[in-house]
């Protein structure tokens, strides 16, 4: 098998398994952080703060600013209702995107239930906000912008620096899900007005079921909690600390430290590589924006390819649709639908994501057999012509 | 594991009648809407009775491919009478399909009874 799905969830990496299995037995540091009267907790709330550290680092920010969670998910929930809970006096209008996270979505539109306004925008052809567009749509009551930095479906950049910017203009708090970007494209909230950053450990070789919402300090942006107990995080999210995740995440944050940019680089070759097998194939298209995409998604649309029928035609290839779907039914993807893309083109679109385990010969046999899948579905077609 | 059961992904990895015939004999019906549904494309050739060479074409889902495949599997070395009747009830069970994939065995049957037709 051969596994081209790291924009759906990476392996953890072996280093980050060692710094794990260190804080689960009775040897290791395993006893709860907030227990501090006796050495184990000390020492287990030592090994978070230092984890903290590392990963606030990454943004340049303080460590008091990372506010862990279970993942990406629940920090874009809590950013997004915990914003607009506290600021609702303010007013009750938000705008984002229609090519967000489901996260996202989903927490706009439970807004919108108790009476809020959101404003999804579409974005351009190539999948990006236009600035115009998104300073058309602020209100004065508009209290929050959140825009991811990288889709997860095409891999399409944001221009968040200038998206921040018009925020801090406006007096706009700014939100970005930056689930498929941390550690790969940098943010640093010392030079970008960002408020509010969604990071996840398990897309950057980090166990799943860990994530961090920054929520800068200065000046403070106020938020209600979104899971109340223990008052853990500074009040914003309550729930024992896991060492063992925590530590985990910031072993794989330190990780990527080390192997930027090398590894960002060797993954943009195997993209390139991977294209020039399909250069003599006809009826494809690929879904990015040019300069602006990040090399490790590829979304390719082949025409006349239903692309249930790709992945199951390729049995060896761990590759996903570009859709989204559920066990009941098969949607279509909101994201290609929002870049002008049919249902049909839809349904003929896969996303391959490379990632710090793939190696050249999976790179050419993945797409050697691609190829050779997309040249029996079409020969089958009786609507394919050559 | 597969997505998909046994019986649909062999049908769709190995079919036997996928292609095309050409020749004065043949007999050629197609269903759906290109554009906006699967479709399908079915070729016979009766001799003395007898459905000697079955032929399909599909494109969209690989439950449509694989039910093409099954029912010229079905068909053919029968006679038309004999397998007129296969029909989207046979299709469903035989390849076990899933619900969101029933247009699959409609298409295929519909196609099939257009030829039985010809």
């Amino acid at each position: 098998m051969i596994y081209l799905d790291y924009a759906a969830t990476t392996p953890v990496d072996p280093k980050v398994v060692t710094q794990m299995q260190s804080c689960l037995t009775l040897e290791g540091d395993f006893a709860n952080p907030a227990s501090k009267t006796y050495a184990f907790g000390m020492n287990a709330a030592l090994r978070v703060d230092q984890a903290r550290a590392d990963i606030a680092s990454m943004l340049n920010a303080d460590p008091r600013e990372i506010i862990f969670t279970s993942g990406a998910t629940e920090s874009n929930n809590l950013a997004i209702k915990g914003l607009a809970e506290f600021h609702a006096k303010n007013g009750q209008h938000i705008i984002t995107s229609m090519t967000e996270h489901k996260a996202v979505l989903d927490s706009c539109l439970a807004l919108e239930k108790r009476g809020f306004t959101v404003t999804y925008l579409r974005p351009e052809k190539d999948g990006r906000i236009a600035l115009q567009v998104l300073k058309e749509a602020i209100r004065p009551d508009t209290i929050l912008i959140s825009i991811m930095y990288v889709n997860n479906e095409t891999g399409v950049i944001q221009d968040i620096d200038a998206i921040a910017n018009v925020a801090k203009q406006h007096g706009i708090y700014f939100h970005t899900d930056a689930a498929q970007s941390f550690a790969k494209l940098p943010i640093d909230v010392q030079q970008m007005p960002v408020d509010l950053i969604s990071i996840a450990s398990h897309k950057i070789y980090g166990p799943k079921g860990i994530g961090a919402l920054y929520v800068r300090r200065k000046p403070r942006v106020r938020l209600v909690e979104q899971i109340s107990g223990g008052k853990h995080e500074q009040g914003l999210r309550s729930g024992t600390l896991p060492t063992h995740q925590i530590v985990g995440m910031a072993e794989a944050t330190k990780l990527m430290q080390e192997h930027a940019p090398g590894e960002q680089e060797q993954i943009a070759l195997w993209r390139q590589l991977f294209l020039k097998s399909f250069s003599e194939v006809i009826g494809m298209h690929i879904n990015e924006a040019p300069e602006h995409n990040l090399p490790n998604i590829l979304s390719i649309t082949f025409e006349h390819v239903d692309n249930e029928a790709l992945m199951a035609g390729c049995p060896e290839l761990a590759f996903s649709a570009g859709s989204a779907c559920t066990s009941a039914a098969i949607a279509p993807s909101h994201v290609l639908a929002a870049i002008g893309l049919s249902n049909v083109q839809a349904n003929n679109t896969v996303r391959i994501s490379f990632g710090r385990f793939t190696r050249k010969q999976d790179v050419l046999t993945s797409a050697e057999m691609i190829k050779n899948e997309v040249a029996r579905i079409r020969a089958m077609s009786p609507l394919w012509q050559v | 594991m597969d997505f998909y059961n046994k019986i649909i992904t062999e049908l769709y990895r190995h079919p036997t009648h996928a292609g095309e015939l050409t020749g004065a004999d043949v007999r050629s019906t197609s269903a759906g809407n290109p554009g906006q549904s699967d479709v399908v494309q079915l070729q016979i050739i009766v001799k003395n009775d007898n459905i000697t060479q079955a032929c399909f074409k599909a494109h969209g889902a690989m439950t449509t491919i694989a039910a093409a495949e099954y029912l010229c599997q079905q068909i053919q070395n029968k006679t038309i009478q004999k397998a007129a009747n296969i029909g989207s009830q046979q299709i469903k069970i035989a390849l076990d399909l899933p619900a969101h994939h029933l247009s699959s065995a409609l298409l295929v049957t519909e196609a099939w009874q257009k030829l039985c037709q010809v």
